[in-house]
């Protein structure tokens, strides 16, 4: 990276959402499963009746509570953006910038706080669904028999994974999903050059790239040039 | 249906999930095993791999995503597709597309068909001193070499192609009612390119609980063994790698295809030429995965009719889209397929 390369500092501003790193991949599930051993062999220590079904109703409410904050990280629009999304923004509709003089700082300020606010409703809306989850796929994994017995914990445990892959399809596939992602999705992107703007306005240079993006569409001419007289020799 | 198991038994899968946890995450370390890098134009590459025994069959391009680095074909030794189909008997080129920058926002899609994969066929042809070549195209890969099929009927011999969609608007195809609704340019970065970030998030997005798809039930029952973990964990690593989109070319794509349903239309135009499916006369194996979320396989099933069914073959495997060229029921079945379709199909008579 070099000191003077605003593109540079841009993609340091605007990075990527935060990779998950494997053992953070693998964890999510392993810890859940993990819940689900340690309630089960609690139960049957205090001689709870059927301990399997104990340890999946405290594995339902780990679920619950866990899963609706992992799924608004997946929408995060990039690490910078991640303390944002656990503030606590009033929900109120958006109204329009009025069209005042405002100073280029405040104006852009004004802005990134109206599009965090739309930002934050859109993902409440997209997240709705996913809410109570595990108790969603504990009432599943009741009602749907596996196709072979079940003799152990990670057999239970694949069982429970289905059924909540299911309960994951069927959000998906509601008609009102696309909408809403395509809400959240558009309202991170304006979050994003929102977020830009400002960088603009504080570090007073330009970060559009459109004279890249004009190079990049030239060098891309010459290349079907190329091509064409390539073709026809 | 709940098992009746004893303290004993869970504090062991107890023990075995701790280990697991503590193991240390070591970052992963991607191998290039090809023995010659081939350029083709741009940052388009070619990765040979030369066959591991005889017969040699007739050169096979490897064409994947765009989506993702065709790293996935040879996650490891002992899972690896490029290796199965080494070994039996096949020299390989995988097309690496490279990772575009703000340089390449700018390329169509026509520049991807008719420039980079029309000259990766030539230089295989070079390389291997081949008049004909083999192509198998994965996913959007296999979608790109049915377009070159069509537009250059010379080009391919035979084509293979896996979890290919083909029709865009079948029923439950989620990529597409995805990208009916989304506002499409939004999305692009200020180079002008889709950063891989944002694509990331949107195939998150279609499976948010999943995760990375990691630790599933089966695996936690059998996979303690470190090779399948490793297997897994190179899977994972692979599936968070996206790299940015050439922007122009992904609008074309996803608007061309999966808004308007123009390939199978037969209104997909390349360089001023059309693509038509139904005057590719080659050869074809289609594969397709029953479980498959992201590609229905009734969108690559619509290839039998796009082309007219004749000299057309299917096959079917249980499980999901990168089951079926990574995963270990995909390693056992589809490279002898492969293999078998490509060694016995009658060549075609050169025009």
């Amino acid at each position: 990276m070099t000191a003077f390369a605003p593109p540079d500092w841009l993609a340091v501003f605007q990075a990527a959402p935060p990779a998950v790193a494997a053992a953070d991949a693998f964890g999510a599930e392993l810890e859940s499963y993990r819940v689900l051993l340690d309630q089960w062999q609690q139960a049957l220590g205090l001689g709870t009746p059927e301990p399997a079904r104990a340890a999946l109703a405290v594995l339902a409410r780990h679920i619950d509570q866990q899963r609706a904050r992992h799924v608004r990280r997946v929408c995060s629009p990039g690490p910078w953006f991640d303390p944002l999304i656990e503030l606590p923004v009033p929900a109120v509709a958006v109204p329009a910038l009025p069209a005042l003089p405002l100073p280029g700082w405040l104006a852009a300020g004004a802005r990134f706080w109206l599009a965090l606010a739309d930002y934050r409703q859109k993902l409440d809306a997209f997240c709705l669904p996913y809410q109570r989850l595990g108790t969603r796929t504990l009432g599943r994994l009741e009602q749907v028999h596996p196709v072979t017995a079940i003799t152990s914990a990670a057999g239970l445990f694949a069982h429970w994974q289905r059924c909540q892959d299911q309960v994951e399809s069927e959000i998906v596939r509601a008609p009102s999903w696309g909408g809403a992602l395509a809400g959240v999705t558009a309202a991170a992107a304006a979050l994003r050059v929102t977020h830009r703007q400002c960088l603009e306005v504080a570090l007073g240079v330009q970060l559009d790239g459109a004279g890249q993006r004009a190079l990049s569409d030239e060098i891309a001419a010459v290349r079907r040039q190329l091509r064409k007289l390539t073709h026809g020799a | 249906m709940f098992p009746d198991l004893d303290a004993d038994a869970l504090r062991a899968q107890r023990k075995r999930i701790d280990a697991l946890l503590a193991a240390p995450a070591e970052p992963v370390v991607w191998v290039d095993r090809s023995v010659e890098r081939l350029p083709v134009e741009g940052k388009a590459s070619l990765r040979y791999y030369p066959p591991l025994r005889e017969p040699a069959a007739r050169p096979l391009l490897l064409v994947y995503s765009l989506v993702n680095s065709p790293q996935v074909l040879d996650l490891d030794r002992g899972s690896s597709f490029v290796e199965c189909l080494q070994g039996l008997g096949h020299p390989l080129y995988l097309l690496d597309w490279g990772r575009p920058d703000a340089a390449d926002a700018g390329l169509s899609l026509a520049d991807y068909v008719c420039g980079y994969l029309f000259g990766a066929v030539r230089v295989v042809q070079r390389h291997a001193a081949a008049g004909t070549v083999d192509v198998l195209g994965i996913c959007q890969g296999g979608t790109l070499a049915l377009c070159l099929a069509s537009l250059e009927p010379r080009a391919v011999n035979r084509l293979v192609t896996l979890v290919t969609p083909v029709d865009f608007h079948t029923p439950g195809d989620v990529l597409a009612q995805l990208a009916a609704v989304l506002d499409l340019p939004s999305l692009l970065g200020p180079d002008g390119n889709l950063p891989g970030a944002v694509l990331a998030a949107m195939f998150g997005l279609l499976r948010p609980l999943r995760g990375d798809g990691a630790a599933r039930a089966p695996w936690l029952d059998e996979a303690f063994d470190a090779a399948r973990r490793e297997r897994l964990r190179r899977l994972a690593a692979w599936q968070r790698d996206y790299p940015d989109q050439a922007g122009r070319a992904w609008l074309e794509f996803v608007t061309g295809c999966y808004r308007d349903n123009r390939l199978v239309r037969g209104a997909l135009v390349l360089d001023g030429r059309t693509v038509d499916l139904s005057r590719v006369r080659l050869p074809i194996l289609n594969v397709h995965a029953w479980a498959d979320h992201l590609v229905p396989p009734a969108a690559s099933q619509a290839l039998r009719h796009a082309v007219g069914g004749r000299n057309y073959r299917e096959l079917a495997v249980d499980g999901g889209h990168v089951g079926v060229f990574a995963g270990a029921r995909g390693l056992a079945i589809v490279p002898p397929a492969v293999s078998r379709f490509l060694r016995a199909s009658p060549q075609r008579k050169p025009r």
